[in-house]
């Protein structure tokens, strides 16, 4: 826990929000998709079966022409009637194009469905990215000691430039940066408050830790906390802020 | 003639914006949560997270825009027979 360093909480929100997004947005283009692909594909079959119905409709006009030309020993066709062989010729062009393009869409619907049973993998780790980033959120404000909507420590106040109001639980006294020990006391903790007064340029020249417990002892050790007892079972810890 | 290619076409494009915004959206979502982080190693764990489904909005709008390709050909065979 200790290696935990971030700016900004908002981090597991944003990244959630983003998740979230791609859970609500995604089904609807990918169903559009498919229902287009869908509705193209049953598009092309009727013109097949139309072009092929006409087609029959050619070969009876033609054969019909071929007896009356027979019959008649002249030319079967009149002027500025269409000549069936002709129009036969590119009704089969046209239906060999429509049944490609059959083929073409039944590809692209095994690659649509293929990209769909993706979309199954992404809701499922969807829900499991939201739930580990709401983990590490609760781990991280339960370490920094933060209510659900505070990120950072009071600006305002008024008391003359300093940065925290009195009632903060950072606050700068003479040249000491108060902190009182809240429930927990962790190396998060202690990080973000030497990152605040870093980042909050303090002038002074201590940070002080109010009623530690005796538990408390070894992690502030650690970080180079001097304990010192205030009273009896009471006790503070401060650290000389490095210029 | 029955084939509304053309309507095909226009429907998959707009499903392709909607994935290529979200896409645009979602990338600079997650660079900005990436960023707030300070330690070099977290950074990149954090961002490893977010690039996996970057990664996979970008493998759909690639094969969604691959497909409107296709279905854009297909249109353009078929209005010669119009």
């Amino acid at each position: 826990m200790s290696d935990i360093k971030i700016n900004d909480i908002t981090v597991f929100g944003e990244l959630k929000r983003g998740i979230g997004m791609i859970g609500q947005r995604m089904p609807g283009a990918l169903s559009n998709t498919g229902s287009s692909l869908e509705d193209l594909k049953r598009d092309v079959l009727v013109d097949i079966k139309e072009t092929e119905q006409e087609i029959e409709k050619q070969k009876r006009a033609a054969a019909q022409a071929e007896k009356e030309k027979s019959q008649g020993g002249g030319e079967a066709i009149a002027k500025g009637n269409e000549d069936p062989r002709a129009n036969m010729s590119q009704l089969n062009a046209k239906l060999g194009a429509l049944k490609n393009a059959f083929s073409n869409i039944e590809h692209l619907l095994i690659r649509f469905r293929q990209v769909k049973t993706k979309e199954g993998d992404v809701f499922s780790t969807v829900s499991k990215a939201n739930l580990a980033l709401d983990e590490l959120e609760q781990i991280a404000r339960a370490y920094l000691q933060m209510p659900a909507t505070a990120t950072g420590y009071s600006n305002s106040g008024g008391n003359g430039g300093d940065g925290y109001s009195p009632g903060s639980e950072i606050r700068m006294v003479g040249d000491t940066f108060h902190f009182t020990r809240g429930s927990q006391l962790g190396q998060m903790q202690i990080d973000k408050l030497e990152q605040q007064a870093k980042q909050h340029n303090i002038k002074g020249n201590k940070i002080s830790i109010d009623k530690v417990s005796s538990l408390d002892f070894s992690l502030l050790e650690k970080n180079g906390y001097k304990v010192q007892k205030i009273g009896a079972n009471d006790y503070s810890a401060y650290k000389m802020i490095e210029k | 003639m029955s084939v509304s290619s053309n309507q095909a076409s226009k429907s998959i494009q707009e499903a392709l914006d909607v994935l290529k915004d979200m896409e645009t959206q979602f990338k600079i979502l997650s660079e900005n949560a990436t960023r707030q982080w300070q330690d070099t190693k977290q950074k990149q764990f954090f961002g490893r997270y977010a690039d996996r489904y970057s990664n996979t909005l970008n493998e759909f709008t690639r094969e969604i825009n691959s497909i409107l390709g296709q279905v854009k050909s297909i249109e353009n065979t078929l209005k010669l027979y119009r």
